[in-house]
């Protein structure tokens, strides 16, 4: 293979570039002598957690930590904060950890991390989704005092959410205390990161490159060619062709990206709990993994790791799926598709491009249904929010983070709550109701585990939402990092034990 | 002077327009930005909420009044802020603009002078090599995705020949490529144009006496039909350019360089009107500005041109 | 040589057309045992990522892959062809003002042009011809109208005129002919295009309906199997530039001529 120097590779580039009089440099950035390359498919396009989801980047890039986090065991544990108590009116008393820094150097205490926050509550709806309004106040450097506009009785959980990282506002825009500090910031492109001089361990770290590469089959190609040192996350069509290569290491893991499929319980055939019931049965789960070719069948609305998951899809029973439809007076018809009062069982199966699983799984799941003498129809929208939320679906493939912070009723009550703001299904059921209340209000964590697993076999027995397949992402390593493990979706990509072998 | 005037006045008339249809286009686009910007912070949008970002970002007035301010602040280099990403967007635009530039004006200018030696050539020896490969080239060019180009180039001269970083290495590393596919694109087009124009100076009287004082048949046609070849690809050569628009969008995403149409297609998927409404501003205005050049470079080449 | 160029075009149509009305199997099967299988006598072109066979999901995108080239090459024919004439035999203020839109037209950006329309349509092989349509009729128009204005200049319009044939007439008998040429030429350079626009948007992000196969969409449903699988991708490929060839050798027959002209 050709290796050309820098010099060389330039020249040429030049020599490629002399037909071409009009080019306007943009402006480079000096490199460090040997920073590691990282590539996402999402870089933060601001540094500031009061804008829109800045707040997921900066903590997913190493850059901004939360007083709060979740482990790779899916609990939520502390992380700038040393714990957090109730009081008996509700509010909530959080001690700060000791001796933590800014990047700066200045030290984290209770009253600047208060006015921080509390510019976040007043700027950021995304910070006022879980409990409304937080209202921060310091008690003493290392004490805050929270109230929330609705109780809530895990706040720990929802500080351990990406719109609540700490961070000191100065001239020059806001300071953080991750492992990771800016030193120059492209936005939605490119961020050089430097070693967090006053977080522990900074010596063992190296400078970081992180690009943004939007195309997942050109991501591959780069860390194919040696440019990469971290390629988050790749297509799984490539990971054969990146086994074969030297110095590459492909990582799988799975993600708390649950995929689903919510039914339309409003009106129509779904409003009939027979064949919602019968599809839920007739979808092999193990072929959508084959299909999509990475991943684990679903057993619940939560991926395997959370201690709150529960195994409630199911059995595969196609015979089973087609006598309860005929019980349910839908017959099979001529042409096999079954019909009841004249309605042909025929559904619309609805598909979003921005997770190309989902277009994958469509035909797959057409045939199951086939099996079972149910018409479907597909199709793909690119708004899938407008969609969702309209109710002008009658099977709606989703992919969604069902335990963002690691806490269960973030689903079940957003998602299958009767009120919940998104519904999607229309699925209404007092049972499920009065179990997202009792979680709401339950603080033991063994309850809560218990509570969480009965309502998702509420939910099951009645079908409004089919869970199909915990997904696999694949992250490619070259070997200055072939000892990274990837967990926690993509909330924690950079982390502290980001280390390079040299 | 009256002439240049008119001109002026027409080119703004034009930007106008465009910017306008483009104005009301893009707000006819199914999805409500308001509401997806809340769903993206999973926070339910209530009437309320709705209603108070409206009014924030000024979605709440008349379509007119809308445009009207957008237009002011434009001029005045107040573009603004985007409801997506909270950045200003003058800020994004000049960080980008500087990228797709390059890939575009670097792609036409390769395009139009490859394209016009390879007419040259093709012309010089119909059912040549030359003239073969410039038909190759513009039937290549519709049936081919340019994904796909991009994509195998990428994996010939990044992984297998390891010429280039087109990731991580210099500017001029970063730009080889997506220009070199931008211009492929083009090439073919500009050279059957090229080569019909030579063509046509061939059978020109002028030819017979050219050849009768003893030039070569090429030294003859590169003499007496350069001017008009090259009347006639500044003549097809705003439609390139509007072509390219769309190829440099393509080569950014495959090279991941960042310009301002990888922000551009994200745009569309969130509706961030801000943004959208400045790029066809600009794309308009380079495309009338190209359009303008070169009608006044056939004027300068051509007295008969009528203004 | 122009004879074979048509006969291949003719051929493309048919086949397309046989391959619609009686497909070689079911585009729809997925058997997910056989998944990217090279070709065999049972699969003439191997299987896909799902184990459907790709032949016959090139035969039943055939037909969807027509239309959009034929919406495509009508729409952007018709407008170009009304707008040109209207310029050049129109009376003044709307010749002035067709001429301004499309001069406006050309500068409108193709790529927000078929994202938008794609948004309001829904990405498919009508809105792709649309798509290429809407931005593409100006240069056309503009065309036509400098061929007309030549032609209208000519003694024999006038001798027509003065001989007191109608209008429409004249047209019909002296313009049409004198305009297929220049237009098939820059038709035969466009037409394929409105298939591989399809494509395009999906990669932009708008995917079109994976059910219905369609070249276009097989194009970007396939792609990330350029690498590990590129047979996929060259299929329907190769099939675009069959079409593309086919659309060139009929529209534009006066490239050959031209190219043996001294």
């Amino acid at each position: 293979m050709i290796r050309l120097s820098p010099t060389r590779r330039t020249l040429l580039a030049i020599a490629l570039l002399a037909g071409t009089a009009l080019v306007v440099a943009p402006p480079a950035i000096a490199a460090d002598p040997a920073p590691l390359v990282v590539a996402k498919t999402f870089v933060a396009e601001s540094l500031d957690p009061i804008d829109g989801s800045a707040g997921w980047a900066l903590i997913s890039h190493g850059i901004a930590e939360g007083l709060f986090t979740v482990s790779r065991e899916g609990t939520v544990v502390p992380l700038l904060a040393e714990r957090a108590e109730r009081r008996d009116d509700g509010a909530w008393i959080v001690t700060l950890a000791e001796g933590r820094m800014y990047s700066d150097g200045t030290p984290v205490h209770a009253e600047g991390v208060a006015a921080a926050q509390n510019r976040t509550g007043d700027r950021n709806p995304a910070a006022r989704a879980s409990a409304g309004r937080l209202t921060f106040t310091a008690l003493d450097p290392r004490t805050l005092l929270v109230e929330t506009e609705r109780p809530t009785p895990i706040l720990p959980s929802i500080l351990a959410e990406w719109a609540f990282p700490a961070y000191r506002q100065t001239d020059a825009g806001p300071v953080f205390t991750g492992p990771y500090a800016v030193a120059s910031f492209e936005p939605g492109a490119r961020i050089a990161l430097e070693p967090n001089p006053h977080y522990p361990g900074a010596e063992a770290r190296a400078p970081i490159d992180l690009r943004h590469v939007g195309d997942g089959q050109a991501m591959a190609l780069a860390l194919a060619s040696g440019e990469l040192d971290l390629a988050f996350n790749l297509p799984v069509e490539t990971l054969s062709m990146l086994r074969a290569r030297d110095g590459v290491t492909v990582r799988s893991f799975p993600v708390a990206y649950q995929y689903m499929m919510f039914m339309n319980t409003r009106e129509g055939p779904l409003a009939d709990v027979a064949v919602r019931r019968a599809i839920d049965r007739a979808i092999d789960r193990t072929t959508l993994v084959a299909a999509i070719r990475a991943g684990r069948p679903a057993t619940g609305a939560f991926a395997e790791a959370y201690p709150f998951a529960a195994d409630v899809v199911p059995a595969l029973d196609p015979e089973g799926a087609r006598r309860q439809l005929e019980e349910a007076g839908w017959t099979l018809g001529a042409d096999g598709v079954r019909s009841k009062d004249g309605v042909r069982l025929v559904l619309d199966l609805v598909a979003y491009p921005q997770r190309p699983d989902l277009v994958t799984l469509q035909p797959v799941l057409r045939a199951a249904l086939a099996e079972i003498g149910i018409g479907a129809t597909t199709r793909v929208t690119e708004l899938p929010n407008e969609i969702a939320s309209s109710g002008d679906f009658d099977l709606l493939l989703w992919a969604q983070h069902t335990a963002p912070a690691g806490d269960p009723a973030f689903f079940l009550s957003l998602f299958l709550g009767s009120e919940g703001a998104r519904n999607y299904a229309g699925w209404s059921s007092g049972e499920l109701d009065a179990l997202v209340a009792a979680l709401a209000s339950a603080e033991d964590p063994a309850e809560r585990i218990r509570l969480a697993r009965e309502a998702q076999a509420v939910a099951a027995a009645d079908a409004p939402v089919a869970h199909l397949v915990t997904p696999e992402w694949h992250v490619g390593l070259s070997g200055r990092l072939a000892g990274y493990e990837p967990w926690g979706s993509d909330n924690y990509v950079i982390r502290p034990d980001l280390l390079p072998a040299d | 002077m009256a002439t240049a005037l008119r001109s002026g006045a027409e080119f703004l008339c034009a930007w106008l327009l465009v910017t306008a249809a483009a104005f009301a286009l893009v707000r006819a686009m199914p999805g409500d930005p308001v509401e997806m910007l809340l769903a993206a912070g999973n926070v339910a949008p209530t009437p309320e909420a709705v209603a108070a970002l409206r009014v924030t970002f000024g979605l709440d007035r008349s379509l007119a009044a809308q445009f009207a301010t957008w237009l002011g602040g434009f001029l005045t280099l107040d573009w603004g802020v985007s409801p997506v990403t909270g950045r200003p967007i003058l800020a994004d635009v000049a960080a980008r603009a500087p990228w797709s530039a390059a890939i575009g004006a670097g792609g036409l200018a390769a395009a139009v002078a490859g394209g016009f030696a390879l007419g040259f050539a093709a012309a010089a020896r119909p059912g040549g090599l030359a003239d073969r490969a410039s038909r190759v080239l513009a039937v290549s060019a519709q049936a081919l995705p340019a994904f796909a180009v991009g994509l195998v180039l990428l994996w010939l001269v990044a992984v297998e020949w390891r010429l280039l970083a087109p990731l991580t290495g210099s500017p001029a590393e970063r730009l080889a490529l997506p220009i070199a596919v931008v211009a492929l694109f083009s090439v073919g087009a500009v050279a059957r144009v090229a080569r019909v124009a030579f063509a046509e100076a061939a059978g020109a009287p002028y030819m017979i006496t050219a050849r009768m004082k003893g030039l070569s048949r090429t030294r003859a046609l590169w003499r007496h039909g350069r001017r008009h070849a090259a009347l006639t690809v500044l003549a097809a050569i705003t439609p390139e350019a509007a072509w390219i628009v769309g190829g440099t969008a393509v080569a950014e995403i495959v090279f991941s360089v960042p310009g301002l149409s990888d922000r551009v297609v994200d745009a569309v998927a969130t509706r961030d009107y801000a943004l959208l409404q400045a790029y066809v501003a600009l794309v308009a205005f380079w495309l009338l500005s190209v359009h303008a050049v070169a009608a006044l470079a056939r004027r300068r080449l051509d007295p008969r041109v009528a203004a | 040589m122009r004879r074979a160029r048509v006969a291949l075009a003719a051929g493309v149509v048919v086949a397309a057309m046989l391959g619609g009305l009686a497909p070689p199997g079911d585009p729809h099967a997925i058997d997910l045992a056989r998944t990217l299988a090279p070709p065999s006598p049972a699969h003439p072109l191997g299987t896909d990522h799902l184990g459907r066979d790709l032949l016959a999901r090139l035969a039943a995108g055939a037909g969807p892959s027509l239309l959009a080239l034929a919406i495509g090459l009508s729409a952007t024919l018709g407008l170009g062809i009304a707008a040109g004439s209207a310029i050049a035999l129109g009376p003044g203020p709307l010749a002035l003002a067709v001429r301004r839109l499309a001069e406006v037209a050309l500068a409108a950006p193709t790529l927000v042009v078929a994202l938008v329309l794609a948004a309001l349509l829904g990405a498919g092989p009508a809105t792709a011809g649309l798509a290429l349509a809407a931005s593409a009729w100006a240069p056309y128009a503009i065309t036509v109208a400098a061929l007309l204005e030549r032609l209208v200049a000519e003694p024999y319009w006038r001798a027509a005129e003065a001989l007191g044939l109608a209008r429409p007439c004249a047209l019909a008998r002296h313009l049409v002919p004198a305009l297929a040429g220049p237009v098939g030429a820059l038709a035969g350079a466009d037409a394929a295009r409105a298939v591989t626009l399809v494509a395009a948007l999906g990669f932009l992000g708008l995917a079109a309906d994976t059910g219905r196969p369609e070249w276009g969409a097989m194009i970007h449903e396939y792609r990330p199997f350029l690498l590990e699988a590129p047979r996929l991708l060259l299929a329907p490929l190769g099939a675009i530039a069959a079409l593309a060839l086919a659309a060139h050798a009929v529209l534009d027959p006066g490239a050959e001529r031209e190219a043996g002209r001294p």
